[in-house]
């Protein structure tokens, strides 16, 4: 056991995708890859089983099934013609949202919502990269404020969006996810990385616009320690980050209530993704970057079994 | 209790600040940015809570701080009134210093004095007293006491700048015993003054009592201009009616800014005997020369006179002037007229101005007293005392108030004089022959002498390098005084009187036959100064300043002498009453009793010529010109709070019962320091408690930091 930058016990491989860590390399790129390789370097101890499992299955020998693919071994132990059946590699189409809205820029950590989003999105682009999908991204507040499509060849220029990625104005999810699902043309595992400050029932539907194009969504909901626990204590006025209007807030008065809002929102957000069929991963700034490439992994392996959305190919 | 800066206490409305702050909506300038207030704005504002204190021990206790510390700057005190004292209030005794030197009167600043009193008399309230006390270098009480303002405002108004110098100290001594008489509550001392610096000259230690307010009124001007006439020196050069007058006129300017073009007259008998103009930078001298004026051939008064400025009174110099015929020396040296023994006291005689001396080398004394009228002194050198008639014209001379010196050379032991042995101070002896051990020296002069005071400061005459080969014993009776002694303790030079005269006996000579005196720097001042004594001489006083005390006798017996009346010179011939008229029209009459009365002295309050006459028979008038003190006229100022903060007397001390009947009366305590005191204890008391209740501390996060109001992008690790 070692002691991770952040003076906390962590995984050797751990403390580096720890977002104190990472905001101290400056090259995007090379935190992508430090992130990746270490957490793929975990994955040995762990009981996944990795991402490159061609083998699926045998099926007994039709007329007309090309014979070089009869598995000469079992037709010796078992007397019977069986036929393997193998994983296509999909070369799937992997597409980031990344909300880069104006309440992404806080932060009582070391590192901004926008800047853990980053960090993740740049992360989940090199992983997807490794995994030869076509990697695109789309940067939006509003509105699209970037947008590259997913080819096999724009990794690099994803991590250079990403990069460059900086606050805009005031956030809306429906109409940029609209104009997401449309310009997809092939199916794929959509990525929406946003703090989603819309209603519930907003955010979901705009997230069902690229379930209705046939995509996979994983939504990962950045949000900052001191937006989930609300430690304020002088009596100040508050000021929206997006709209600038400012209220006055007594901290200590409403704490609580805040408190339990902000549970009830997020407890919503789950049941409904849940019933849209989306994952949905809470992801506090706090937390190491594993946790979220765990689920991406997971996610994508999931689109490989019966009724994911596999494809299926012989070879 | 009572207060006595209560204003002081407006500060309590400080207290309303944190409360309407705390009260009202408006919360503090520093914002908090968050990504959304779509939670916060759902929760219901409800102010009341902001309007509920949170920690009221500790509100409580601010409030207290600020209650202490605001009723602490009121002074408050607390008064034991004694059965004579109650009900008095707030009665107040006021003093009121008006400064009337002579620099009141420059420009406005009088009638600014005068109004800054009347403001005085204005505020009287029933129960109150005031008192006037006018002050230069004197204090004068002109109303003590008083509740009528009408009288306050009429002394006031009959108030006028005087001619003296501004002194503090005696005016803050007579307010102090004013203000330590009064038993009413309040004591106020009220100072007007421009403030000049030369104010503490002499001094600063009189102190008002304790519990005394002092406020000033500062009349100083902001860069003044001033010029005057601080010094003059007249000299003159020859005698008789061909003698000339030269004079040198020191003028100053203690202004800021230079004075260009000044015009210095200066004016004889009313008319101008020259005119000069000069150019002064500030804060500087200089000198303008009048030389060759005529020699006015009687007693005559003189001004010299500047250009106008905003201070008149030290712009006019107002001296007289008479003629007076140099001293008449008489020197006998034995030799029938030729002189050769009294070559160098003729030559140390001949050079001097102030005063002049006319030696005359003779054989022996005229036959009569009278022919010796214009001999001042005779020298004894080498010659004896004459017998016969000339003994008694010489003792009756001597006697009259001639001054005779004797040098005990060779050729004159007084053991064979025929007459005249018995006015010297003692008897003479052989002669002590020292040219063996190479000579003796003066070891010890009376520095206190007149002869002598002119050396006592260092480096200003050695007597020590002079040689005495030879010198004649003397022992001195009761009655003489010993001025010099040699090495051996013998008497080198031995005063003694006869009548009204002196003489001087000096043992040895006064040429290089038994010693080189002659030939030391010593040897002039010394044979004049010796001369001078002898002689009984007296410089003329020009002028007086104006506060100095005229002795009138001195003053009458100096111009007699000048007139070349009868008797002059001598103050016990003046007797019978005399007049002073100062140049106001002011007439003051002096008895003056002759020799053996106390000398009458009269303080001189004006400047200008004051005349004096007898009472009764035409003699005089005599003129006494008077100028004002030159220090005046530096304008300069002093810190008034230093000047407050030296003459008050530390706070918070009891004031002593005063007098008025036994357990009369008040005594106050100052409770400021006590209050200053609890408002600390209760300062640490709310910053321990603030600590202790100040907002928990919450961690969260990483690395356990406390939480804050949150920024926008902090620490961004790539930029």
């Amino acid at each position: 056991m070692r002691r991770g930058a952040g003076g906390r016990r962590a995984e050797p491989e751990a403390r580096f995708i720890d977002p104190e860590v990472l905001s101290r390399i400056q090259d995007l790129e090379l935190l992508a890859r430090t992130v990746v390789e270490g957490f793929i370097a975990g994955l040995h101890r762990s009981p996944f089983l990795g991402f490159s499992l061609d083998f699926a299955e045998h099926r007994p020998y039709m007329p007309g099934d090309d014979i070089r693919r009869i598995d000469w071994r079992l037709y010796a132990r078992t007397d019977r013609f069986y036929v393997k059946e193998y994983e296509a590699e999909t070369n799937a189409a992997f597409f980031l949202a990344l909300d880069v809205s104006r309440s992404m820029d806080f932060g009582t950590t070391a590192v901004t919502k926008l800047d853990y989003a980053r960090f993740l999105a740049a992360s989940l682009a090199h992983l997807a990269g490794e995994q030869r999908d076509r990697v695109g991204i789309a940067c939006f507040d509003d509105r699209i404020r970037e947008h590259v499509p997913p080819t096999a060849r724009h990794r690099r220029t994803v991590l250079h969006a990403v990069d460059r990625a900086g606050p805009g104005g005031a956030g809306a999810l429906g109409a940029p996810l609209l104009r997401i699902a449309e310009s997809l043309r092939r199916r794929g595992l959509v990525a929406l990385v946003s703090d989603l400050y819309e209603e519930p029932e907003e955010v979901v539907r705009a997230v069902e616009t690229l379930r209705a194009g046939g995509h996979d969504v994983i939504v990962f909901h950045i949000l900052d320690p001191a937006e989930l626990a609300f430690p304020y204590d002088e009596a100040t006025r508050f000021e929206d980050l997006e709209t600038g209007e400012e209220i006055p807030v007594v901290p200590g008065t409403a704490r609580e209530t805040y408190r339990e809002r902000m549970e009830g929102h997020l407890e919503e957000l789950a049941r409904r993704m849940r019933d849209a069929g989306v994952d949905y991963v809470v992801m506090d700034t706090s937390r190491p970057l594993d946790e979220a490439l765990f689920r991406f992994l997971s996610h994508r392996a999931r689109r490989r079994t019966p009724g994911g959305g596999r494809v299926r190919g012989r070879r | 209790m009572n207060f006595l800066t209560p204003f002081f206490l407006a500060g309590l409305g400080a207290l309303a600040v944190p409360l309407l702050v705390h009260l009202s909506q408006r919360a503090r300038g520093e914002k908090t940015p968050f990504p959304s207030l779509m939670f916060l704005r759902r929760i219901p504002f409800r102010a009341e809570r902001r309007r509920r204190i949170r920690h009221p021990l500790l509100f409580a206790l601010r409030a207290l701080a600020v209650c202490l510390l605001v009723f602490a700057f009121a002074r408050p005190f607390l008064e034991r009134a004694g059965p004579g004292a109650e009900g008095e209030g707030t009665r107040t005794e006021r003093v009121v210093l008006l400064d009337r030197s002579y620099s009141m009167s420059y420009g406005d600043t009088w009638e600014r004095a005068r109004a800054a009193a009347r403001e005085v008399a204005d505020a009287m309230e029933a129960g109150d007293r005031a008192s006037i006390l006018l002050f230069s270098d004197r204090a004068e009480v002109v109303v003590d006491g008083t509740g009528d303002p009408a009288l306050l405002r009429s002394a006031v108004d009959a108030a006028e700048p005087g001619v003296g110098t501004t002194r503090y100290d005696p005016a803050i001594r007579a307010a102090a015993r004013l203000l330590a008489g009064s038993e009413l509550p309040r004591r106020e001392a009220l100072l007007i003054s421009d403030f000049q610096r030369t104010g503490r000259t002499g001094g600063l230690e009189a102190r008002l009592p304790p519990g005394v307010e002092l406020e000033t009124a500062d009349l100083s001007v902001e860069g003044p201009e001033n010029t005057a006439v601080t010094e003059l020196t007249l000299g003159r050069e020859g005698t008789g009616p061909g003698a000339r007058l030269s004079a040198a006129v020191r003028l100053s300017n203690t202004g800021v800014r230079p004075a260009r073009g000044v015009e210095v007259t200066l004016e004889v008998n009313g008319r101008t005997a020259g005119s000069r103009r000069a150019d002064l930078e500030p804060r500087s001298a200089a000198t303008v020369a009048f030389p060759g004026l005529a020699f006015p051939s009687a007693p005559s008064r003189g001004v010299v006179r500047l250009g106008g400025d905003r201070l008149a009174l030290d712009d006019a110099f107002h001296f007289t002037l008479a003629p007076r015929d140099p001293l008449g020396v008489l020197l006998l040296d034995g030799t029938g007229g030729r002189g050769g023994g009294t070559l160098y006291i003729r030559r140390a005689l001949s050079i001097g101005e102030r005063p002049a001396f006319r030696p005359e080398v003779s054989a022996g004394v005229p036959g009569a007293a009278d022919d010796l009228g214009r001999t001042a002194a005779i020298v004894l050198h080498g010659s004896a005392y004459p017998g016969g008639g000339r003994a008694r014209a010489l003792r009756e001379w001597l006697e009259g108030g001639g001054g005779l010196i004797v040098a005990l050379g060779p050729g004159n032991d007084p053991s064979r004089w025929d007459a005249g042995a018995d006015l010297l101070p003692g008897a003479a002896g052989p002669v002590v022959d020292r040219t063996d051990a190479g000579g003796g020296a003066l070891a010890w002069l009376d520095y206190d002498h007149p002869v002598f005071e002119l050396f006592r400061a260092p480096r200003s005459g050695d007597f020590s390098a002079a040689r005495f080969y030879r010198y004649r014993s003397f022992s001195p009776d009761s009655t003489a005084r010993v001025l010099a002694r040699f090495d051996d303790g013998a008497p080198a030079l031995v005063e003694g009187a006869a009548g009204k005269g002196r003489v001087l006996v000096w043992t040895s000579t006064l040429d290089r036959f038994w010693n080189d005196l002659a030939l030391q720097p010593v040897f002039l001042p010394f044979v004049q100064r010796l001369v001078r004594y002898g002689a009984g001489y007296r410089e003329t006083r020009r002028w007086w300043r104006a506060g100095d005390p005229l002795d009138v006798a001195a003053a009458v017996a100096e111009a007699r002498r000048l007139a070349g009346s009868p008797g002059g010179g001598d103050p016990g011939a003046v007797e019978g009453e005399w007049v002073l008229a100062a140049p106001s029209g002011a007439r003051r009459t002096v008895g003056v009793g002759g020799i053996d009365e106390d000398p009458a002295l009269v303080r001189l309050e004006e400047t200008g010529f004051h005349e004096l006459r007898p009472a009764e028979g035409g003699e005089g008038p005599y003129a006494v010109a008077v100028n004002p003190d030159t220090e005046e006229s530096d304008l300069t100022t002093m810190e008034v709070d230093e000047l407050a903060a030296r003459v008050t007397s530390p706070e918070g001390e009891a004031r002593p019962a005063v007098a008025g009947g036994a357990g009369e009366g008040t005594r106050r305590r100052e409770l400021w320091p006590w209050l200053l005191g609890l408002a600390l204890v209760v300062l640490a008391v709310e910053a321990a408690l603030g600590n202790r209740l100040s907002p928990a501390r919450e961690t969260g996060g990483r690395g356990g930091q406390r939480w804050r109001n949150a920024r926008t992008g902090p620490a961004r690790g790539r930029e």
